[in-house]
């Protein structure tokens, strides 16, 4: 055993939820990756159809499609006997797995080390009474608390903290209590209500936070105790909407550098005092008129702002963090891909502003509470980088299917003043809207302040973008303001909808007067050094430092936001894709806008855009790049549409499918689903699914199904039949998928013939042990070969085991009832069963 | 706002927007990566004769704060961004408004990305102007310009003032003291007396001081006169020392050692920085535009307590003899972080000593 590779046990994130998504996918295979190239041998347990990571193995050595227990990763160890086990790339979850399977006694047994905290820390993340008592030690500020059971004692510490506080009853009889109180008033009635609920005849009461401002302090340290600051991001919306509902901005723009150093201390003590190595998220609640601040959360594992940082700074945060894992110290890492030789020893600096931008998922749902608060209720996000942040913010929004262009904002016009007060009180997911309309209505910088608790900064933005909206509007086809429009990040859709013309005649006026992009690279120097992260965002200022290269590349056009529907399996298509593409010897370019797409690692793409997905960004990129062929995500239907137009036509363009527009396809008998790939010549059989029938309902759906199906042989052979004719019928080669319904009689019909959805592909792919994004992929360079198809699919074992899927919906986490329909997946997860 | 330019001496010409005053300026134009603290870094006197380019996008977020100064009347020649905050122009603590009052040019919406590719790349000082218009004649102006190198001269107290308290009686030699200092100082309860850099050695010992600090200030070590470095010579002899930038140079100087130019000035807060003796990096505030020749250091004398990891420049040195010592970097932060700030400490603990042996 001693010369055998040591092996690294990585607990995974499980099926996609409204918490947490692609950046942990993302994460896993810089990390994995960077373990490989240390020497481990990577194993990953995971249940989620749609991880890239468990099908890459360039990241992962070694996959186990396991349901995410202490049981399972228990069973793992045994079978692999590992040197180190990860948790932090499987959110809070995998922590608590990992307490149990600690308390078990197998780690300490065989020598396992926890990679990124020590075990006594690992107890701490999952229990916040312990980690408040660390805090209390090391002084760190927190929110005061008091039980007390009387008036005198709740009043004292009401005055003490300020009101605000909030009351809640200790051990409640039935329901839980807990009220905001503004007064000594409301405080009396509190009190005594309380304490009749209570058990203990006790009540809490608590400082309350709401309304200040909220700050991210990201810490990296290494095991010789050496910390670093890799960010710190700042919400412009106050505490009390969700952190990922909020609109965050990179670097924090209203901080005085002296509270900077206060929450930077702090959070390199906390941070030394877990002994965490590798990343730290310490949050503030910061209140800047009293100038003080307290900790509200501690979280030593990656999430959405790890990887918003890693691309808003250029800094490899995740691959940096692999090295550590690996056992590395930070000054002796040495970062391949152009950057420096202490870059990962070398705080990050910005010379750009980045915004990221949550996505509401209420066009797709029906959420009768729109009001954002401290449920998350957002299922993905948008990144914009600009030189200004009114640039960045535009950015952000610029996404054909929600953002600037939808008409949130001229729906604004039509509301009373009751509802857009109403509406900046009790903000929802287009706040954005509703803040500008107030200023357009006159409202001052002070007085929104005081309403809605955004730092006057950022109110003084919003007011000027408004004024230069205005100009626009008032000097129609002026070359000057159209130059000026483009300078603050307006685009050509934007413009063209305030001079009531079209984007692309936008688009020509700009080459006539020669307004031209220029491409920035996102370097973690902020161009002090002369360092390349190969990742490009644009802005139109005088130097542009996106070059072309010798070899024509091949341009992604990735799948943006996750959006309900096929979630991040579209991610997962076209990472495989581009991976495919790349293992030919492409050069892969990719164009991206979701800071959390596994697509932006760095292992799929020679060269990266962060910008936004539309016709007048890819067509200024398509003009540096001149790529051989253009691949676009099948879910951007406009975009696609427009570049069939514009491309020229020594370029081909091709989909990779991703439509999320799916047929929510219902059927009260059962449903089968013959998938097949077509060639152009030949069909091949991919093997049939079986829609389960609901639980609670008589239904059958798509949404849960497992393979292969039951049907006795004969049968079989029907359905094979027909659904191979059906695609014999088809045109153009790709992946198909046939459903049929069965009647009573036992006839089958077909009820249509689709593209093989993406988490079709991402679950066969990994039930058939066979790469069918890869297969696409050949396709599309015409580099596909039935033969090895075949020959891959005979190297199948012969006894195959049944898989099931089962999607899974955001419905409780936001408290609505809805049916559970494809077109509304949130993720899902899959188990094999023998 | 109107047009305004920087015209740098090898003809380049940067356009943008001008802010705060409308003065014609000329500079070494110089550029500072750090992302927050724009007040602290336009008022440290270290900018005198010099052009700030910000590399942080937005400057001017946060209004102008009434205890954050690095000092009262600022030094620097102009101030470069790429947006600079939309406050009302007018708004008294806006940095336009600011700059206005201080006759200090700023220009807005400059690409200063494209800038500082140019001033990383340079290897001498690049002169600018900050111009209403590029023309021939704002050329011909630059090059006939001669910038000072008196610039400690500029900015240092021409005259001795005390800042007291109760604790340890510490004299600081102002080569362009930014107020940072004085901060650590008054926290750990020192009675400082703050003198001219001209002042001699008899002079400060007079005062019977526990402790002398060299500050830091602008410009060049070698333009300073020689009685400088013989005041040095002296007062290590007799009580501890410490010297930061400029003061860390020129204790350098006083025992041997050569300074140098660096090719580009860096001014920013995020290099590593390798402390010898632990091994331990630390992350401190940086301005610097000369550095100790690591070769020319006399091993017998002093040696190297710090090294910045990233240009490997020298970055603290100590005395084998004395108890004195020195850094190029700012261990007062302002802005920048703490993590450096002990050396304060060590300062006390090295008049505390001081104190003992006198009385042993």
């Amino acid at each position: 055993m001693a010369d055998s590779k040591p092996t690294a046990l990585i607990i995974g994130a499980g099926s996609d939820n409204l918490q947490q998504g692609g950046e942990l996918d993302y994460a896993t295979l810089e990390i994995g990756r960077t373990l490989q190239k240390a020497g481990f041998e990577t194993v990953l347990v995971d249940d989620n159809p749609f991880s890239t990571s468990l099908d890459t193995t360039t990241a992962i050595s070694q996959r186990y499609i396991l349901p995410l227990t202490a049981q399972s990763i228990i069973e793992v160890i045994n079978q692999r006997h590992p040197q180190l086990i990860v948790p932090t790339l499987g959110g809070r979850r995998a922590f608590e797995i990992l307490q149990t399977v600690g308390e078990s006694g197998i780690l300490t047994e065989n020598d396992i080390q926890i990679a990124g905290v020590p075990e006594a820390t690992v107890r701490q993340v999952n229990n916040p009474m312990l980690l408040n008592q660390t805090l209390r030690r090391l002084q760190a500020p927190t929110k005061k608390i008091a039980t007390v059971d009387n008036y005198q004692a709740a009043l004292e510490m009401a005055q003490e903290v300020g009101f605000p506080v909030v009351v809640r009853a200790v051990f409640p009889k039935s329901l839980r209590m807990r009220r905001i109180v503004q007064d000594s008033e409301e405080l009396r009635t509190a009190v005594s209500r309380g304490i009749q609920m209570s058990r203990s005849g006790q009540v809490m009461v608590q400082q309350s936070l709401a309304g200040l401002k909220e700050i991210e302090v990201m810490v990296m340290r290494d095991s010789s105790g050496n910390m670093m600051c890799l960010g710190i991001a700042e919400d412009i919306d106050p505490i009390g909407i969700h952190a990922g509902d909020s609109i965050t901005v990179l670097p924090a723009q209203t901080l005085l550098d002296r509270n900077i150093q206060d929450m930077r201390n702090t959070a390199f003590a906390i941070t030394r005092k877990l002994r965490i190595v590798g990343i730290n998220h310490v949050q503030f609640a910061f209140d800047p008129h009293q100038n003080r601040y307290y900790v509200i959360k501690n979280s030593p594992y990656f999430d959405r702002i790890s990887t918003f940082t890693e691309i808003a700074t250029g800094y490899p945060v995740s691959r940096v963090v692999g090295h550590l894992y690996a056992g590395e110290l930070l000054r002796n890492i040495r970062l391949d891909h152009g950057l420096t030789k202490h870059t990962a020893v070398t705080e990050p600096v910005m010379d750009r502003t980045a915004v990221r931008m949550p996505v509401f998922p209420f066009s797709q749902l029906t959420v009768n509470n729109q009001k954002l608060g401290t449920q998350k209720k957002s299922v993905g996000s948008t990144i914009g980088i600009g030189r200004s942040l009114i640039e960045a913010l535009l950015k952000a929004n610029a996404d054909y299917q929600f953002g600037w262009h939808n008409g949130q904002a001229k729906l604004m016009h039509g509301i009373s003043d009751d509802q857009l007060d109403q509406l900046l009180i009790h903000p929802h997911g287009d706040r954005l809207y509703s803040l500008i309309e107030a200023i357009r209505r006159g409202y001052s910088e002070k007085e929104l302040a005081e309403l809605t608790k955004i730092d006057r900064y950022y109110l003084a933005q919003f007011n000027r973008l408004l004024k230069i909206q205005t100009e626009i509007q008032q000097f129609q086809e002026s070359p000057a303001v159209l130059k000026e429009a483009k300078y603050w990040g307006f685009d050509d859709g934007k413009i063209a909808e305030l001079w009531e013309t079209s984007d692309e005649q936008i688009f020509h006026l700009r080459e006539q007067h020669q307004i031209n992009r220029t491409f920035k690279e996102i370097d973690p120097s902020a161009g002090e050094f002369d360092q390349h992260s190969r990742t490009f965002y644009s802005t139109f200022e005088i130097e542009n430092e996106s070059r072309p290269e010798d070899s024509q590349p091949i341009l992604v056009i990735g799948s943006g936001p996750r959006r309900l529907g096929n979630g991040n399996a579209n991610d997962y298509v076209v990472s495989r894709v581009m991976n495919e593409l790349r293992s030919h010897g492409y050069r892969i370019v990719l164009v991206n806008d979701n800071p959390s797409s596994p697509t932006m690692a760095g292992l799929f793409a020679d060269k990266r855009y962060v910008e936004p997905l539309t016709n007048e960004t890819v067509m200024d990129i398509v003009r540096i790049e001149n790529p051989a062929k253009v691949m676009v995500a099948s879910n951007q239907g406009e975009l696609l549409e427009r570049l069939r137009k514009h491309l020229p036509d020594s370029m081909t363009l091709l989909t990779i499918p991703t439509a999320d527009q799916l047929e929510d396809v219902v059927s009260n008998e059962p449903l089968l689903e013959y998938n097949a790939l077509f060639d152009g010549q030949y069909v091949y059989p991919l093997g049939m699914t079986a829609a389960l029938q609901a639980d609670d309902q008589l239904n059958y759906r798509t949404v849960a199904k497992r393979y292969p199906t039951t049907l006795a042989p004969a049968a079989v052979k029907k359905v094979m039949a027909l659904g191979e004719q059906s695609v014999r019928e088809l045109t153009s080669p790709g992946l198909y998928q046939v459903l049929l319904k069965t009647d009573p009689l036992g006839n089958y019909q077909v009820q249509m013939v689709r593209s093989l959805p993406a988490p079709d592909i991402a679950f066969l792919s990994k039930v058939l042990q066979l790469d069918l994004s890869a297969v696409l992929a050949r396709l599309a360079i015409n580099k596909f070969s039935g033969k090895l198809l075949q020959r891959s699919m005979e190297k199948q074992p012969a006894q195959q085991r049944t898989a099931v899927y089962r999607a899974l919906f955001p419905f409780k986490a936001l408290q609505i009832k809805e049916l559970p329909t494809a077109l509304k997946v949130m993720g899902a997860e899959m188990q094999f069963i023998e | 706002m109107t047009a305004r330019y920087l015209i740098l001496e090898d003809g380049s010409v940067y356009a943008g927007d001008g802010f705060g005053s409308p003065a014609v300026t000329f500079g070494e134009v110089v550029f500072n990566t750090s992302m927050a603290g724009y007040q602290e870094i336009i008022t440290n006197p270290i900018y005198d004769n010099q052009i700030i380019v910000f590399t942080q996008p937005n400057v001017g977020n946060v209004p102008i704060n009434r205890n954050i100064y690095e000092s009262i009347v600022p030094a620097a020649k102009g101030v470069i961004v790429r947006d600079l905050a939309a406050f009302d122009d007018q708004h008294r603590q806006s940095l336009s408004h600011y700059l206005q009052q201080m006759n200090i040019p700023g220009i807005t919406n400059v690409d200063t990305r494209a800038l500082v590719h140019k001033l990383r790349s340079a290897t001498e000082p690049i002169r600018g102007s900050i111009v209403p218009v590029p023309d021939d004649h704002a050329f011909d102006q630059l090059h006939a310009t001669v910038l000072t190198n008196q610039q400690v001269a500029q900015v240092a107290t021409p005259k001795p003032y005390p800042n007291p308290d109760v604790g340890k009686t510490v004299v600081v030699v102002d080569f362009g003291l930014k107020n940072g200092v004085l901060r650590e100082l008054s926290r750990r309860k020192c009675n400082v007396t703050v003198l001219p850099y001209t002042s001699t050695a008899d002079e400060i010992l007079r005062l019977d001081p526990d402790g002398v600090v060299f500050s830091s200030g602008p410009g060049d070590p070698h333009s300073l006169k020689k009685s400088v470095l013989k005041m040095i010579q002296e007062v290590q002899q007799h009580v501890p020392v410490f010297g930061i930038g400029l003061g860390h140079e020129l204790f350098a100087m006083a025992n041997g050692a050569t300074v140098k130019r660096r090719p580009v000035e860096h001014h920013g807060m995020n290099h590593p920085i390798k402390e010898i003796i632990t091994d331990q990096i630390d992350y401190a505030s940086q301005s610097a535009g000369f550095e100790v020749d690591r070769e020319s250091v006399d091993r017998q004398k002093l040696f190297i307590t710090y090294v910045d990891l990233l240009d490997n420049s020298v970055q603290g040195l100590r005395h084998r003899q004395y108890p004195a010592f020195s850094v190029q970097f700012f261990p007062d932060g302002a802005p920048g972080p703490d993590e450096t700030d002990p050396l304060f400490d060590e300062f006390m603990d090295l008049m505390n000593q001081r104190g003992d042996e006198d009385f042993g």
